[in-house]
C-alpha cells in the first residue's frame, strides 16, 4: 500500500526510545521510509522529551549543559541541517509543561520552551520555501499511538498550509494553551 | 535597608531599570560588564541622592555573579531584588540556518546560563529577604516568534519558562519570580535609527501609544512596581510594558 507519505524520507530522533520508535513506525506505516542521514530528507520529527528534573540551586555547568544547552543546540543542528536537506515538514515535541512551568523542572522547561520559539520563528522564516514548522504539546511521558495519528498528518501534503502552530496533544490533561 | 543587583546596567533599559530602583529607595549594585559603563550610572545615582555601587560582571562568569551578590552583602546588607536584564547576541536579522554555534553560545550563556547563575547566586538572600524578587528581562520575541532574530526569540522564551518554572519552585519561601517584555529607545537602537532612519517611524507606528518606552520612566518603573510590596502576590507572569505593541499574551 502506497500510503499518504509514499516517496517520503523520514528522520525521527530518539528512536531508541519507545516514543520515538513509535512515531516513526506509524511514519513507515504510512508509506515513509526512514532515513539517518539529513543530507535528502522530507520530513525531521523532533522527539525527544525533556525532563532533567532538580532544584536551580542542584545545576552544576555539566548538569546547565545537559538539561538546557544541549537540547536546544541538537533541535538548531538539526533543523538547519534538515532545512539544507531540503525538508518540507518539521514536527518538534515540546511538551505543554513549558506553557505553565513546573517546580523543579526550570531548565528543562526552558529547553522545551527555546525549541518551541525556535520552531515557530523557523516557520516565520520559511514559509515561503514552502516548509512548515509545527510544535505538539504533549505530556512528559506521551503514548507513541496517541500522538503518532497526529504526526503523520504533519508530515502528509494534507497539512501543508498549518504552520507555527502548538497543537495541545495531551487528550485536554493540560489545556494549557 | 532594601537593595537590589541590575546586570547588564551600564546602558539601555539594564540602566533605566538601575536609576528607577535606586529612586524607589533601592541600594543598587550596577553589575555591568565594563566599569567604563556602570560607573557613570552609579555616579548619577549617588548625584541624585542615591545608593549605588559599580561591580564589574561578566554575566556568564559563575564566579563573577557570586561576587557581584557578595558586594550587595557587603555594601547594604543584603538583597531583596535581583533583575537579570544583560544579553548578548547577535541583533542584526538572519536566517536560522545561519546561525553559527558561537551564535547560538553567546545568546544561550548570556540569557539562560546567566538566568540560572544569577538564580543559584541569589537564592539564600533573597530567600532570607522575606521579600524576594527575581526579575528577568524577557520579551514579546519569545511568545510570538521573530523571523529576524530566532536564536533571541528562542533563549527570551527559555527565560519566561524558566522563571514560571522558578515561581513555582521558590514559591514557599516568598520569592517572587516574573518577567518584563520591553520596548524602549537603547543606544543600541538609536545606532540603528542612524543607519535606518525609517525604523524609528516603523516602530512607533506600530505602537498602539505611538513611541518608544523610555528606560528609565516606562520601563524601570514597572520593576520597581514588581519590586515594590504592592506586587507581592504577582509571580511567574509576563508584563509587556511596550505601549502597547504586543497584545498576544
Amino acid at each position: 500500500m502506497a500510503g499518504v507519505l509514499a516517496q517520503q524520507l523520514a528522520y525521527v530522533t530518539a528512536i531508541d526510545a519507545r516514543f520515538g520508535r513509535g512515531l516513526a513506525d506509524a511514519l513507515v506505516a504510512a508509506g515513509a521510509t526512514l532515513t539517518d542521514s539529513l543530507e535528502r530528507v522530507d520530513v525531521l520529527v523532533i522527539a525527544d522529551i525533556d525532563s532533567v528534573e532538580r532544584p536551580v540551586e542542584a545545576f552544576d555547568d555539566d548538569a546547565i549543559d545537559m538539561a538546557w544547552d544541549r537540547p536546544v543546540r541538537d533541535a538548531l543542528t538539526l533543523m538547519q541541517a534538515a532545512r539544507a536537506g531540503g525538508a518540507s515538514r518539521v514536527i518538534v515535541v515540546t511538551p505543554a509543561v513549558s506553557l505553565v512551568g513546573r517546580a523543579r523542572l526550570s531548565a528543562a522547561c526552558a529547553a522545551i520552551e527555546a525549541k518551541r520559539l525556535m520552531a515557530l520563528s523557523a516557520a516565520r522564516q520559511w514559509r515561503a520555501h514552502g516548509v512548515t514548522v509545527n510544535c505538539l504539546a504533549t505530556s512528559l511521558d506521551p503514548h507513541p499511538e496517541s500522538i503518532a495519528p497526529t504526526v503523520v498528518f504533519l508530515a502528509s501534503p494534507a497539512s501543508h498550509y498549518l504552520t507555527g502552530a502548538t497543537l495541545s496533544l495531551d487528550g485536554g490533561s493540560e489545556l494549557a494553551l | 535597608m532594601t537593595a537590589a543587583l541590575v546586570t547588564g546596567a551600564g546602558q539601555g533599559v539594564g540602566r533605566g531599570v538601575a536609576l528607577a530602583l535606586a529612586g524607589a529607595g533601592f541600594g543598587v549594585v550596577v553589575a555591568a560588564r565594563r566599569a567604563e559603563n556602570g560607573e557613570p550610572v552609579a555616579q548619577e545615582i549617588r548625584d541624585r541622592g542615591g545608593r549605588a555601587v559599580c561591580v564589574p560582571t561578566d554575566v556568564t562568569v559563575r564566579d563573577d555573579v557570586v561576587a557581584a551578590v557578595a558586594v550587595a552583602r557587603t555594601e547594604f546588607g543584603g538583597l531583596d531584588v535581583m533583575v537579570h536584564n544583560a544579553f548578548s547576541g547577535r541583533n542584526s536579522p538572519y536566517q536560522l540556518e545561519e546561525a553559527t554555534l558561537p551564535d547560538w553560545d553567546r545568546a544561550s550563556r548570556s540569557a539562560m546560563w546567566a538566568s540560572i547563575y544569577c538564580a543559584q547566586a541569589a537564592s539564600d538572600a533573597l530567600a532570607a529577604s522575606g521579600r524576594g524578587r527575581y526579575i528577568l528581562v524577557s520579551s514579546a520575541a519569545g511568545v510570538e516568534g521573530s523571523a529576524n532574530l530566532p536564536l533571541y526569540a528562542a533563549v527570551k522564551a527559555a527565560q519566561r519558562a524558566f522563571a514560571k518554572s522558578l515561581a513555582r519552585e521558590w514559591g514557599e519561601r516568598g520569592v517572587t519570580v516574573n518577567c518584563i517584555a520591553p520596548v524602549a529607545v537603547t543606544p543600541a537602537l538609536e545606532t540603528a535609527f542612524k543607519t535606518n532612519p525609517a525604523l524609528r517611524g516603523r516602530l512607533e507606528g506600530r505602537t498602539p501609544l505611538g513611541r518608544l518606552g523610555d528606560p528609565e520612566a516606562d520601563i524601570g518603573s514597572v520593576v520597581a512596581f514588581l519590586a515594590s510590596e504592592a506586587a507581592g502576590f504577582v509571580t511567574g507572569q509576563t508584563i509587556a510594558c511596550d505601549g502597547g505593541s504586543f497584545t498576544g499574551l
